[in-house]
Protein backbone atom coordinates (compact mmCIF):
# COMPACT_ATOMS: atom_id res chain seq x y z
CA UNK A 1 0.00 0.00 0.00
CA UNK A 2 1.35 3.23 -1.02
CA UNK A 3 0.20 6.92 -0.34
CA UNK A 4 -2.20 8.32 -2.89
CA UNK A 5 -0.31 11.75 -2.86
CA UNK A 6 2.76 10.57 -3.88
CA UNK A 7 1.23 8.48 -6.51
CA UNK A 8 -0.39 11.59 -7.92
CA UNK A 9 3.15 13.29 -7.98
CA UNK A 10 4.60 10.47 -10.25
CA UNK A 11 1.35 11.15 -12.67
CA UNK A 12 2.76 14.54 -13.46
CA UNK A 13 5.54 14.00 -15.92
CA UNK A 14 3.77 11.18 -17.34
CA UNK A 15 0.63 12.31 -18.31
CA UNK A 16 1.81 15.61 -20.40
CA UNK A 17 -1.05 17.85 -21.61
CA UNK A 18 -3.46 14.83 -20.95
CA UNK A 19 -7.04 16.12 -19.86
CA UNK A 20 -8.28 15.16 -16.31
CA UNK A 21 -11.27 13.27 -15.29
CA UNK A 22 -11.32 13.55 -11.93
CA UNK A 23 -13.55 12.91 -8.63
CA UNK A 24 -14.92 14.85 -6.01
CA UNK A 25 -13.23 14.24 -2.89
CA UNK A 26 -9.91 14.07 -1.37
CA UNK A 27 -8.57 12.96 -5.38
CA UNK A 28 -9.69 16.33 -6.56
CA UNK A 29 -8.22 18.19 -3.36
CA UNK A 30 -4.88 16.97 -3.53
CA UNK A 31 -4.92 16.65 -7.25
CA UNK A 32 -5.48 20.14 -7.59
CA UNK A 33 -2.31 21.45 -5.31
CA UNK A 34 -0.61 19.59 -7.57
CA UNK A 35 -2.10 20.63 -10.85
CA UNK A 36 -3.94 23.62 -10.47
CA UNK A 37 -4.60 23.58 -14.03
CA UNK A 38 -7.81 24.34 -16.25
CA UNK A 39 -7.08 20.82 -17.84
CA UNK A 40 -9.27 19.28 -14.99
CA UNK A 41 -12.74 18.76 -14.81
CA UNK A 42 -13.89 18.26 -11.25
CA UNK A 43 -16.89 16.08 -10.71
CA UNK A 44 -19.63 16.16 -8.40
CA UNK A 45 -21.96 13.32 -9.58
CA UNK A 46 -20.24 10.39 -7.46
CA UNK A 47 -19.34 7.86 -10.09
CA UNK A 48 -19.85 9.65 -13.16
CA UNK A 49 -16.22 9.73 -14.14
CA UNK A 50 -15.89 6.87 -16.44
CA UNK A 51 -18.57 8.16 -18.43
CA UNK A 52 -17.59 11.34 -18.59
CA UNK A 53 -14.12 10.17 -19.28
CA UNK A 54 -16.05 8.06 -21.90
CA UNK A 55 -18.27 10.64 -23.84
CA UNK A 56 -15.08 13.12 -23.84
CA UNK A 57 -12.64 10.13 -25.24
CA UNK A 58 -15.30 9.06 -27.68
CA UNK A 59 -15.53 12.52 -29.10
CA UNK A 60 -12.06 12.89 -28.90
CA UNK A 61 -10.64 9.73 -29.99
CA UNK A 62 -7.04 10.75 -30.87
CA UNK A 63 -6.02 11.87 -27.29
CA UNK A 64 -5.59 9.90 -23.96
CA UNK A 65 -8.08 11.09 -21.29
CA UNK A 66 -6.92 10.03 -17.78
CA UNK A 67 -9.77 9.78 -15.23
CA UNK A 68 -8.79 9.85 -11.62
CA UNK A 69 -11.42 7.82 -9.39
CA UNK A 70 -11.92 6.88 -5.88
CA UNK A 71 -13.27 2.71 -5.24
CA UNK A 72 -16.03 4.15 -3.52
CA UNK A 73 -17.14 6.27 -6.13
CA UNK A 74 -16.26 3.39 -9.03
CA UNK A 75 -18.38 1.69 -7.09
CA UNK A 76 -21.67 3.62 -7.35
CA UNK A 77 -21.16 3.41 -11.13
CA UNK A 78 -20.09 0.02 -11.80
CA UNK A 79 -22.18 0.46 -15.23
CA UNK A 80 -20.04 2.97 -16.47
CA UNK A 81 -17.53 0.17 -16.49
CA UNK A 82 -19.58 -1.78 -18.45
CA UNK A 83 -20.32 0.94 -21.30
CA UNK A 84 -16.55 1.33 -21.37
CA UNK A 85 -16.00 -2.82 -22.00
CA UNK A 86 -18.48 -2.47 -24.79
CA UNK A 87 -17.00 0.56 -26.07
CA UNK A 88 -13.79 -0.06 -26.18
CA UNK A 89 -12.17 3.20 -26.34
CA UNK A 90 -8.64 3.02 -27.37
CA UNK A 91 -7.83 6.35 -25.06
CA UNK A 92 -9.16 6.07 -21.98
CA UNK A 93 -7.45 5.46 -18.54
CA UNK A 94 -9.25 5.07 -15.99
CA UNK A 95 -7.00 5.01 -12.42
CA UNK A 96 -9.02 4.22 -9.17
CA UNK A 97 -7.52 4.80 -6.25
CA UNK A 98 -8.25 1.55 -3.84
CA UNK A 99 -8.37 2.61 -0.04
CA UNK A 100 -11.11 0.51 0.50
CA UNK A 101 -13.41 3.24 2.46
CA UNK A 102 -16.25 5.34 1.95
CA UNK A 103 -13.44 8.09 2.77
CA UNK A 104 -15.49 11.34 2.02
CA UNK A 105 -18.37 9.92 3.72
CA UNK A 106 -16.67 9.25 7.07
CA UNK A 107 -14.30 6.55 6.55
CA UNK A 108 -16.99 3.96 6.73
CA UNK A 109 -15.18 0.54 5.29
CA UNK A 110 -16.55 -0.25 1.12
CA UNK A 111 -17.00 -3.63 -0.18
CA UNK A 112 -13.88 -3.04 -1.89
CA UNK A 113 -11.95 -3.86 1.60
CA UNK A 114 -13.68 -7.10 1.32
CA UNK A 115 -15.10 -9.54 -1.44
CA UNK A 116 -14.92 -7.67 -4.16
CA UNK A 117 -12.22 -7.34 -7.04
CA UNK A 118 -12.53 -4.26 -9.08
CA UNK A 119 -10.29 -5.66 -10.90
CA UNK A 120 -12.28 -8.58 -12.08
CA UNK A 121 -15.50 -6.61 -12.60
CA UNK A 122 -13.85 -4.38 -15.12
CA UNK A 123 -12.13 -7.59 -17.41
CA UNK A 124 -15.70 -8.88 -16.82
CA UNK A 125 -17.08 -5.89 -18.37
CA UNK A 126 -14.30 -6.59 -21.45
CA UNK A 127 -11.64 -4.09 -20.24
CA UNK A 128 -8.58 -6.76 -21.00
CA UNK A 129 -6.11 -4.18 -20.00
CA UNK A 130 -7.34 -4.30 -16.11
CA UNK A 131 -4.72 -4.67 -13.59
CA UNK A 132 -3.88 -4.12 -9.90
CA UNK A 133 -0.61 -2.14 -8.48
CA UNK A 134 0.41 -2.55 -5.00
CA UNK A 135 3.56 -0.85 -5.15
CA UNK A 136 4.36 2.68 -6.33
CA UNK A 137 7.03 1.75 -8.34
CA UNK A 138 4.11 -0.40 -10.42
CA UNK A 139 1.93 1.89 -10.37
CA UNK A 140 4.01 4.11 -12.68
CA UNK A 141 5.36 1.43 -14.82
CA UNK A 142 1.01 0.67 -15.56
CA UNK A 143 0.57 4.30 -15.88
CA UNK A 144 3.27 4.96 -18.26
CA UNK A 145 2.40 1.71 -20.29
CA UNK A 146 -1.03 2.57 -20.28
CA UNK A 147 -0.31 5.91 -22.03
CA UNK A 148 2.02 4.27 -24.64
CA UNK A 149 -0.41 1.41 -25.72
CA UNK A 150 -3.87 1.29 -27.04
CA UNK A 151 -6.34 1.37 -23.90
CA UNK A 152 -9.40 1.17 -22.14
CA UNK A 153 -6.66 0.67 -19.12
CA UNK A 154 -7.96 0.17 -16.17
CA UNK A 155 -5.52 0.51 -13.22
CA UNK A 156 -6.76 -0.31 -9.81
CA UNK A 157 -4.25 1.38 -7.21
CA UNK A 158 -3.95 -0.14 -3.36
CA UNK A 159 -3.53 3.12 -1.90
CA UNK A 160 -3.99 4.30 1.87
CA UNK A 161 -7.06 6.70 2.78
CA UNK A 162 -5.62 10.41 2.84
CA UNK A 163 -4.14 12.47 5.99
CA UNK A 164 -6.45 15.14 6.56
CA UNK A 165 -9.94 15.82 7.06
CA UNK A 166 -11.70 15.22 3.81
CA UNK A 167 -15.29 17.22 5.55
CA UNK A 168 -13.63 20.35 5.99
CA UNK A 169 -11.52 20.57 2.76
CA UNK A 170 -11.40 23.18 -0.24
CA UNK A 171 -12.70 23.10 -3.89
CA UNK A 172 -11.09 25.94 -5.48
CA UNK A 173 -13.55 26.20 -8.81
CA UNK A 174 -16.54 27.18 -8.59
CA UNK A 175 -18.46 23.76 -11.30
CA UNK A 176 -19.83 26.71 -14.15
CA UNK A 177 -16.29 28.72 -14.15
CA UNK A 178 -14.53 24.79 -14.33
CA UNK A 179 -16.72 23.89 -17.01
CA UNK A 180 -15.47 27.10 -18.92
CA UNK A 181 -11.95 26.80 -18.09
CA UNK A 182 -11.86 23.21 -19.32
CA UNK A 183 -13.89 23.62 -22.41
CA UNK A 184 -11.38 26.21 -23.18
CA UNK A 185 -8.49 23.96 -22.53
CA UNK A 186 -9.70 21.57 -24.81
CA UNK A 187 -10.32 24.36 -27.60
CA UNK A 188 -6.04 24.94 -26.73
CA UNK A 189 -4.83 21.94 -26.97
CA UNK A 190 -7.63 21.21 -29.54
CA UNK A 191 -6.67 24.06 -31.68
CA UNK A 192 -9.99 24.86 -32.49
CA UNK A 193 -13.45 26.14 -31.45
CA UNK A 194 -15.28 23.41 -29.43
CA UNK A 195 -17.92 25.87 -27.17
CA UNK A 196 -21.02 27.09 -28.95
CA UNK A 197 -23.49 28.69 -26.62
CA UNK A 198 -26.33 30.63 -28.50
CA UNK A 199 -27.67 28.20 -30.77
CA UNK A 200 -29.86 29.56 -33.55
CA UNK A 201 -31.92 26.33 -35.19
CA UNK A 202 -32.69 27.84 -38.38
CA UNK A 203 -28.86 27.65 -39.27
CA UNK A 204 -28.81 23.88 -39.16
CA UNK A 205 -32.24 22.96 -40.86
CA UNK A 206 -31.66 23.77 -44.44
CA UNK B 1 -45.71 -2.27 -33.83
CA UNK B 2 -42.70 0.50 -33.98
CA UNK B 3 -41.96 1.17 -37.29
CA UNK B 4 -38.60 1.88 -39.15
CA UNK B 5 -39.26 4.32 -40.69
CA UNK B 6 -40.79 6.19 -38.22
CA UNK B 7 -37.30 5.78 -36.20
CA UNK B 8 -35.58 7.24 -39.51
CA UNK B 9 -37.82 10.54 -39.17
CA UNK B 10 -36.87 11.12 -35.79
CA UNK B 11 -33.05 10.23 -36.49
CA UNK B 12 -33.45 12.81 -39.28
CA UNK B 13 -34.84 15.32 -37.02
CA UNK B 14 -31.98 15.15 -34.36
CA UNK B 15 -29.61 15.05 -37.35
CA UNK B 16 -31.43 18.01 -38.45
CA UNK B 17 -30.88 19.32 -35.25
CA UNK B 18 -27.16 18.80 -35.14
CA UNK B 19 -26.95 16.46 -32.78
CA UNK B 20 -24.19 14.00 -33.04
CA UNK B 21 -24.00 11.60 -30.01
CA UNK B 22 -26.63 9.62 -28.27
CA UNK B 23 -26.69 7.64 -24.92
CA UNK B 24 -29.22 5.19 -24.60
CA UNK B 25 -31.58 2.63 -23.04
CA UNK B 26 -34.43 0.87 -25.07
CA UNK B 27 -37.93 0.57 -24.49
CA UNK B 28 -40.16 -1.87 -26.34
CA UNK B 29 -41.22 1.01 -28.37
CA UNK B 30 -37.62 2.38 -28.53
CA UNK B 31 -36.72 -0.61 -30.02
CA UNK B 32 -36.46 0.33 -33.62
CA UNK B 33 -35.19 3.80 -32.98
CA UNK B 34 -32.34 2.32 -30.64
CA UNK B 35 -30.66 -0.13 -33.73
CA UNK B 36 -31.53 2.39 -36.42
CA UNK B 37 -29.11 4.37 -34.37
CA UNK B 38 -26.83 2.14 -33.46
CA UNK B 39 -26.78 1.09 -37.29
CA UNK B 40 -25.89 4.79 -38.17
CA UNK B 41 -22.38 6.02 -39.13
CA UNK B 42 -22.95 9.60 -38.43
CA UNK B 43 -23.89 9.05 -35.29
CA UNK B 44 -21.93 8.35 -32.12
CA UNK B 45 -24.13 5.50 -30.19
CA UNK B 46 -23.20 4.80 -26.72
CA UNK B 47 -25.35 1.89 -25.48
CA UNK B 48 -25.94 2.10 -21.89
CA UNK B 49 -26.83 -0.33 -18.96
CA UNK B 50 -28.21 2.69 -16.83
CA UNK B 51 -29.75 5.71 -17.37
CA UNK B 52 -27.57 8.55 -15.56
CA UNK B 53 -24.57 6.77 -17.06
CA UNK B 54 -25.93 8.80 -20.37
CA UNK B 55 -25.73 12.54 -18.08
CA UNK B 56 -22.20 11.73 -17.83
CA UNK B 57 -21.47 10.99 -21.39
CA UNK B 58 -23.48 13.75 -22.61
CA UNK B 59 -21.17 15.88 -20.46
CA UNK B 60 -18.03 14.58 -22.08
CA UNK B 61 -19.73 14.99 -25.40
CA UNK B 62 -20.46 18.39 -24.63
CA UNK B 63 -16.92 19.44 -23.90
CA UNK B 64 -15.64 18.60 -26.90
CA UNK B 65 -18.07 20.13 -28.94
CA UNK B 66 -21.06 17.45 -29.50
CA UNK B 67 -24.49 18.05 -29.29
CA UNK B 68 -25.59 15.41 -27.18
CA UNK B 69 -29.30 13.67 -26.69
CA UNK B 70 -29.98 10.93 -23.77
CA UNK B 71 -32.59 8.61 -25.10
CA UNK B 72 -34.92 6.47 -22.51
CA UNK B 73 -38.20 5.82 -20.82
CA UNK B 74 -39.33 7.73 -18.13
CA UNK B 75 -38.18 5.12 -15.48
CA UNK B 76 -34.61 5.90 -16.86
CA UNK B 77 -35.50 9.55 -16.35
CA UNK B 78 -36.24 8.80 -13.03
CA UNK B 79 -32.85 6.90 -12.75
CA UNK B 80 -30.81 9.35 -14.11
CA UNK B 81 -32.09 12.69 -11.88
CA UNK B 82 -29.02 12.84 -9.75
CA UNK B 83 -26.83 13.10 -12.55
CA UNK B 84 -28.93 15.78 -14.00
CA UNK B 85 -28.75 17.67 -10.92
CA UNK B 86 -25.51 17.42 -9.60
CA UNK B 87 -23.94 17.38 -13.25
CA UNK B 88 -26.04 18.97 -16.34
CA UNK B 89 -27.88 21.43 -13.87
CA UNK B 90 -24.73 22.25 -11.40
CA UNK B 91 -22.59 22.57 -14.78
CA UNK B 92 -25.03 24.31 -16.54
CA UNK B 93 -24.79 21.42 -19.47
CA UNK B 94 -27.12 21.36 -22.36
CA UNK B 95 -28.56 18.09 -23.50
CA UNK B 96 -31.73 17.42 -24.94
CA UNK B 97 -33.86 14.45 -23.24
CA UNK B 98 -35.58 12.25 -25.60
CA UNK B 99 -38.15 10.36 -23.12
CA UNK B 100 -40.58 7.64 -24.00
CA UNK B 101 -43.74 8.43 -22.15
CA UNK B 102 -44.83 5.05 -20.32
CA UNK B 103 -48.41 5.84 -18.74
CA UNK B 104 -49.18 8.71 -19.95
CA UNK B 105 -52.75 9.49 -21.30
CA UNK B 106 -54.39 6.27 -22.73
CA UNK B 107 -51.35 4.30 -21.83
CA UNK B 108 -51.99 1.03 -19.39
CA UNK B 109 -48.15 0.79 -18.86
CA UNK B 110 -46.48 2.29 -15.64
CA UNK B 111 -49.39 4.18 -14.73
CA UNK B 112 -47.20 5.50 -11.91
CA UNK B 113 -44.59 6.45 -13.92
CA UNK B 114 -47.20 8.59 -16.20
CA UNK B 115 -48.31 10.55 -12.89
CA UNK B 116 -44.63 11.24 -11.62
CA UNK B 117 -42.76 12.32 -14.28
CA UNK B 118 -44.16 15.84 -15.32
CA UNK B 119 -43.93 17.32 -11.67
CA UNK B 120 -40.28 15.64 -11.69
CA UNK B 121 -39.52 17.62 -14.32
CA UNK B 122 -41.43 20.91 -13.13
CA UNK B 123 -38.85 20.41 -9.92
CA UNK B 124 -35.78 20.45 -11.80
CA UNK B 125 -36.81 23.18 -13.58
CA UNK B 126 -35.71 21.35 -16.79
CA UNK B 127 -38.69 22.87 -19.82
CA UNK B 128 -40.62 20.36 -21.85
CA UNK B 129 -42.71 19.36 -24.54
CA UNK B 130 -45.11 16.70 -25.90
CA UNK B 131 -44.48 15.23 -28.94
CA UNK B 132 -47.86 13.62 -29.70
CA UNK B 133 -47.28 13.83 -33.37
CA UNK B 134 -44.25 12.41 -35.61
CA UNK B 135 -44.43 15.99 -38.19
CA UNK B 136 -43.81 18.01 -34.86
CA UNK B 137 -40.58 15.77 -34.56
CA UNK B 138 -38.05 18.16 -36.77
CA UNK B 139 -39.41 21.52 -35.13
CA UNK B 140 -39.90 19.91 -31.05
CA UNK B 141 -35.89 18.01 -30.97
CA UNK B 142 -34.70 21.34 -33.14
CA UNK B 143 -36.23 23.62 -30.74
CA UNK B 144 -35.43 21.91 -27.92
CA UNK B 145 -32.01 22.13 -28.56
CA UNK B 146 -32.05 25.72 -28.78
CA UNK B 147 -33.58 26.22 -25.41
CA UNK B 148 -31.16 23.48 -24.26
CA UNK B 149 -27.91 25.68 -25.60
CA UNK B 150 -29.63 29.76 -24.73
CA UNK B 151 -30.92 28.49 -20.93
CA UNK B 152 -27.37 25.99 -20.57
CA UNK B 153 -29.54 23.08 -18.97
CA UNK B 154 -31.28 20.27 -20.15
CA UNK B 155 -34.73 20.11 -22.34
CA UNK B 156 -36.97 17.11 -22.17
CA UNK B 157 -38.73 16.08 -25.27
CA UNK B 158 -41.65 13.54 -23.88
CA UNK B 159 -42.39 10.89 -26.86
CA UNK B 160 -46.08 9.20 -26.60
CA UNK B 161 -46.04 5.51 -27.82
CA UNK B 162 -48.07 6.42 -30.59
CA UNK B 163 -45.41 8.13 -32.72
CA UNK B 164 -43.54 5.02 -33.00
Amino acid sequence: MFKRLDALKRCLPVIGDAPCIVSVGMTWIEWDRLRPNDGNFALKTLGSGSSVGLGLALSLPHRKILILDGDGACLMNVNGLITVGHKQPKNLIHVVWENKVWECSGGVPAQTGQNLDLVTVAKGAGIKNAQRVGTIEAFEAALKSAFAGDGPHFIVAETAPGDEDSSTAYARLEEVDNKYRFTRYLEKIEGKKLREDAIDIRLSLH
Amino acid sequence: MPSVENARAIIQAMKRAGIGLVASLPDAALAKLVMEIDADNELIHVPLSREEEGVGVCAGGFFAGKRCALLMQNAGFLNACNGLTTTALQFEIPMVLLILYAGTRGDMAFPQLGVVTEPVLDALRIPYYILETLDQAPEMIGGALVQAYNAKRPVAVLMKKAIF
